[in-house]
């Protein structure tokens, strides 16, 4: 390996397809062994939450555009206090309401195929319960 | 779209002439890292596969270039 200038990023450079082999070997052997993995799965927590399949407001894109909207404002944060990616606020909303996004990318760009006008239906909804909420409570 | 090329970590790699510091590095890769880690997780093997091939691919010409720049025997 260099020891010029760019001996650090080779070296990276090298740590990163190291990495990247070895996740490649982790799922060749999920999916050729995947007896082997069932018992690594964490159960600590497991949620008795479930969202309607196919509702009128939410369903799956639903959830996918909380998600987004929660991903791109950048308030939730890891352990370190950094935004967490996209995929680990997927992955924390698919524990809670027992659903399977596939892929949160693919989920995501499905909401931005939506008409302006429904391109936030989710949330859109849910304010106005709180809106309509709100009312009911100022009328009693 | 593939979240891994937008990260810290290839801005760093990507700028030839851009000299680094090793913590700067560290912290990249270590982000890098989480990522990959969050991405594994998921269950859709095709997605995971098809996002790590796709960030390896970016990473191998990165290493070449790096390798020519420093005398080593290029590919």
């Amino acid at each position: 390996m260099g020891r010029g200038k760019n001996a650090l990023k080779i070296l990276y450079v090298h740590k990163a397809l190291s990495t990247i082999d070895a996740e490649l070997q982790l799922i060749n052997l999920k999916i050729n062994h995947p007896e082997q993995f069932k018992l690594s799965i964490p159960t600590a927590f497991k949620s008795d939450l479930y969202v309607i399949p196919k509702s009128k407001d939410l369903g799956i894109i639903g959830i996918a555009e909380i998600v987004l909207a929660l991903f791109l404002q950048g308030q939730i944060v890891g352990e370190d206090g950094k935004p967490v990616p996209e995929v680990r606020l997927a992955r924390g909303f698919e524990q809670l309401f027992n659903l399977k996004f596939g892929s949160i990318y693919d989920k995501a760009g499905e909401v931005f195929t939506r008409k302006p006008y429904n391109l936030t239906k989710t949330l859109d909804a849910l304010r106005n319960a709180i809106i309509k909420e709100d009312r009911k409570r100022k009328n009693r | 779209m593939n979240e891994l090329l937008k990260m810290k970590f290839f801005e760093l790699l990507s700028k030839t002439s851009q000299e680094v510091t090793n913590t700067e590095m560290q912290d990249a890769y270590g982000e890098f890292v989480k990522h990959i880690v969050a991405i594994s997780n998921s269950e859709d093997y095709s997605y995971i596969f098809r996002m790590l091939n796709l960030t390896r691919i970016e990473i191998v010409p990165l290493k070449e270039l790096y390798q020519c720049g420093q005398g080593e025997k290029c590919a």
